[in-house]
């Protein structure tokens, strides 16, 4: 009956309370719509606001990540390119670096805050999902127990736990998922939370319900425990972002060095470029050279030839590469060429080398041509060089040689010439004096009518101009020799000889003097009046000084010495002493100075016209035993006797 | 009868017309009371080597074979016992090598060979005068010959 009383004053009191809980249903329902709004607002405004900032991150890591792996290729690169000791420790910092980013996120990766992070979302969304329903069947009156037991097992949460793996390895990749778990987790823990305040609610508006009660202090229980959880997430959240931040910042130093050594890296790749297109330009100039270029290092080896050298040197390229310089300079300079290379290294300068020094260079067969080389100091990065340009001279040593010849020649002539004129103003000027003098005092003889002086005077006089004619005769003579063109005949020597002697017939017959010819004299191809001029001087010198007293012999002869026709011309005269028989043949030497008839020019104009076909002339001769002049013609102007025949004929 | 201003006048000269138109010249002017005459170089120094006597003027040809005018005039100024003889050199070019050669040799004075006989005969005359009026000149202050 107490219990009939009690369930009938439950059912009283149940009665009142229904429509009593009617209108808290309806307040209930209202509430929980709010709250219904309130969460998929509040859901839906912090899933974006999450998923945007974790997508930013994410995208950071990426390009983090990325970055990682460039700024290792740029430390590989610089590496390669740039040995610099700086570059290499700042790269290897940077390396460090990055391994301590790798080991921080690795550490995170694996925390145990990440391993429990994975819940299975999807299963809690679900499970809360079909709580909502129940809830909302709880509040229409229709309470399933079922739903307690989804509670419970929501509670102990151990179907959650199982696809961790799956959220470690999203978070591994740096997906998007991890997040989004995240964002889901969130929500739901605000839907725990509004399923709590809601079953409150209800604990408010039907107190009496102990299924509600418990079911609403397991569900607090359930809420406290992602409280918790969700409370760890954030931590891990904020530390993730944290190192992430970290990472980021150090990704951005790094960045920034990387950049700065990238920019550097171009620079020096700029640089490179332009050394190289420099090198290849200066290596087309120095190879486009008209001279020899060739480049030596410090330690004289030649880094560096053109063609020129190759051709001047007679070497090739490969044989001169990497070869110490001195292989090109003969033996006898070779031990004294480091010292002054050396010395040029320590001071250089754009200069001639070798100073003063005649340069000779040395081919590879041996033979040596004179150079002159300019030197050219190269600073380069790589260090100094020595650029040296090599000239052979050799065509202009010759023609140097050629002009110094021609100068002496020239020079020899003029003062000959100097001589001459010296000479002749005196000896034409001599007998002038003498006449003016004499024509002078012949006026006064004759006012004093002194005959004998008269006659004296004009002797003078008469001697005086026939020396003048004698000596514009033999001037003349002397000027036409190699002046005036020859023509060279075939002509019977003995012939020549014959017709001079009849020229000498006076002469000979005022001297009492005897010429004998050798018969069968050769033949020569000879101009016919230089040739009468040689013996008509010589004969007339035989004459003047060879014929001191009558009855003496002049001879003419030939003779066969070293397979060579020699001529002579023999006198029996006093002869020449030794010291004179050079200057004998010198322009106007007399050696007697009373010698009235000479002009001092005889001897020099043979010795003139042999010299000028090739021949020679020199006298043989001592003080008392006579003189012998000798005269050879060159062979080929001699005729041999098939030669002279043919001519006959001909 | 005054005293002729030179006691002795050596002529050297090879050619002989030459000579000849000095002795003229020097005939009847009264100015040296004997001349000797040298063909040569040789027969010049031949004659200055004769420690007898000195000539008070040499009158010397420059162009002379063997042994030539300025080779004299060398030997005449090196030789301390003659030294003070002067000496006129006779050219007939007026060249100025000459001149150079003969004053470096130091000769005192230059003549050249006129071809105007009066001229020629005038300056013979006033050469022989002067040196003959210095009469014994003061040695020469020493020079250095110019030669080195």
């Amino acid at each position: 009956m107490i219990e009939n009383r009690h369930d009938a004053s439950g059912a009283d009191s149940r009665q009142p309370s229904i429509s009593r809980g009617q209108t808290g249903v309806w307040l209930g329902v209202l509430v929980f719509l709010g709250f219904l709004a309130l969460i998929s607002f509040l859901a839906f405004q912090g899933r974006s606001e999450l998923l945007r900032s974790e997508v930013e991150l994410t995208e950071q890591a990426g390009r983090l990540r990325m970055r990682i792996l460039h700024a290792a290729l740029l430390v590989e690169q610089l590496y390669l390119e740039e040995e610099s000791e700086r570059r290499i420790l700042r790269g290897q910092e940077l390396e460090r670096e990055i391994d301590v980013l790798r080991e921080s996120e690795r550490e995170i990766l694996h925390s145990e805050i990440v391993r429990e992070l994975p819940f299975e979302v999807e299963t809690l969304e679900r499970t809360f999902a079909e709580y909502l329903e129940k809830l909302e069947r709880v509040a229409s009156g229709e309470f399933d127990p079922g739903t307690l037991e989804r509670v419970r097992e929501l509670a102990s949460l151990d179907g959650l736990v199982k696809l961790q793996e799956g959220l470690v390895t999203s978070i591994l990749d740096n997906s998007q998922e991890e997040l989004s778990l995240i964002e889901r987790l969130r929500s739901f823990i605000l839907a725990v939370e509004s399923l709590v305040l809601l079953l409150s609610g209800l604990c408010i508006f039907r107190p009496m319900d102990r299924r509600i009660r418990r079911e609403s202090r397991a569900l607090e229980e359930v809420n406290e425990k992602l409280r918790q959880k969700a409370h760890d997430l954030d931590q891990t959240v904020a530390t993730l972002r944290g190192l992430r931040s970290e990472d980021q910042r150090r990704t951005r130093a790094m960045l920034s060095i990387t950049e700065d050594l990238e920019l550097k890296r171009q620079e020096l790749e700029l640089k490179a470029k332009q050394r190289q297109r420099a090198r290849k330009l200066s290596r087309s100039a120095v190879e486009a050279a008209p001279n020899g270029m060739l480049m030596i290092n410090v330690e004289g080896e030649i880094v560096l030839v053109n063609s020129q050298v190759e051709k001047l040197f007679r070497y090739s390229k490969d044989e001169l590469l990497g070869r110490p310089v001195e292989i090109l300079i003969p033996h006898r300079y070779r031990l004294d060429h480091p010292r002054h290379r050396r010395s040029y290294f320590l001071a250089p300068e754009a200069r001639p080398m070798g100073g003063d020094r005649e340069l000779v260079g040395l081919r590879s067969d041996g033979t040596e041509f004179p150079v002159e080389v300019g030197l050219n100091p190269l600073e380069t990065d790589e260090g100094v060089f020595v650029m040296a340009s090599v000239v052979d001279i050799t065509e202009r040593r010759e023609s140097e040689l050629q002009l110094a010849n021609y100068r002496s020649e020239l020079e020899a002539k003029n003062s000959e010439l100097e001589e001459i004129l010296y000479i002749v103003t005196h000896d034409l000027k001599s007998p002038l004096v003498t006449l003016q003098g004499f024509t002078g005092l012949l006026l006064r003889h004759l006012e004093n009518d002194d005959r004998e002086k008269v006659m004296d005077a004009a002797e003078r006089i008469q001697r005086a101009t026939s020396r003048m004619s004698h000596l514009l005769e033999d001037l003349l003579q002397l000027s036409r020799v190699g002046r005036v063109e020859d023509d060279f005949t075939c002509l019977d020597l003995n012939a020549v000889l014959e017709e001079v002697r009849e020229s000498l017939a006076p002469q000979l017959e005022e001297r009492q003097a005897r010429l004998v010819l050798e018969e069968g004299l050769p033949w020569l191809n000879f101009s016919q009046t230089r040739l009468t001029q040689i013996f008509d001087n010589l004969l007339n010198n035989a004459l003047k000084y060879g014929c001191p007293e009558p009855d003496m012999t002049i001879e003419v002869g030939s003779e066969r010495r070293d397979g060579e026709i020699l001529l002579y011309v023999r006198d029996r005269g006093p002869g020449v002493p030794t010291e004179y028989h050079k200057q004998i043949f010198l322009l106007f030497q007399r050696l007697d100075s009373r010698d009235e008839e000479g002009t001092g020019l005889g001897l020099a104009i043979v010795s003139k016209i042999l010299e000028l076909v090739g021949g020679t002339i020199w006298i043989d001769s001592d003080r008392g035993h006579g003189s012998t002049f000798w005269i050879r013609f060159p062979p080929c102007l001699l005729k041999t006797d098939a030669e002279r025949l043919e001519e006959t004929h001909a | 009868m005054s005293p002729r201003p030179l006691q002795q006048l050596l002529v050297v000269e090879d050619n002989d017309d030459h000579a000849e138109l000095l002795a003229q010249c020097l005939e009847g002017q009264e100015i040296a009371d004997e001349v000797l005459r040298a063909r040569d170089g040789e027969e010049a120094l031949r004659i200055l080597s004769d420690t007898t006597r000195r000539p008070d003027l040499i009158l010397l040809d420059l162009n002379l074979p063997r042994i030539s005018g300025l080779e004299v005039l060398r030997h005449v100024k090196r030789d301390p016992r003659i030294r003070e003889v002067p000496v006129v050199v006779l050219t007939t070019s007026d060249s100025e090598s000459d001149r150079t050669s003969a004053y470096r040799f130091q000769a005192n004075s230059y003549l050249i060979k006129h071809i105007d006989f009066i001229q020629f005969q005038e300056q013979v005359h006033e050469i022989g005068l002067y040196w003959g009026t210095m009469n014994r000149p003061a040695p020469l202050p020493r020079q250095e010959p110019a030669e080195s």
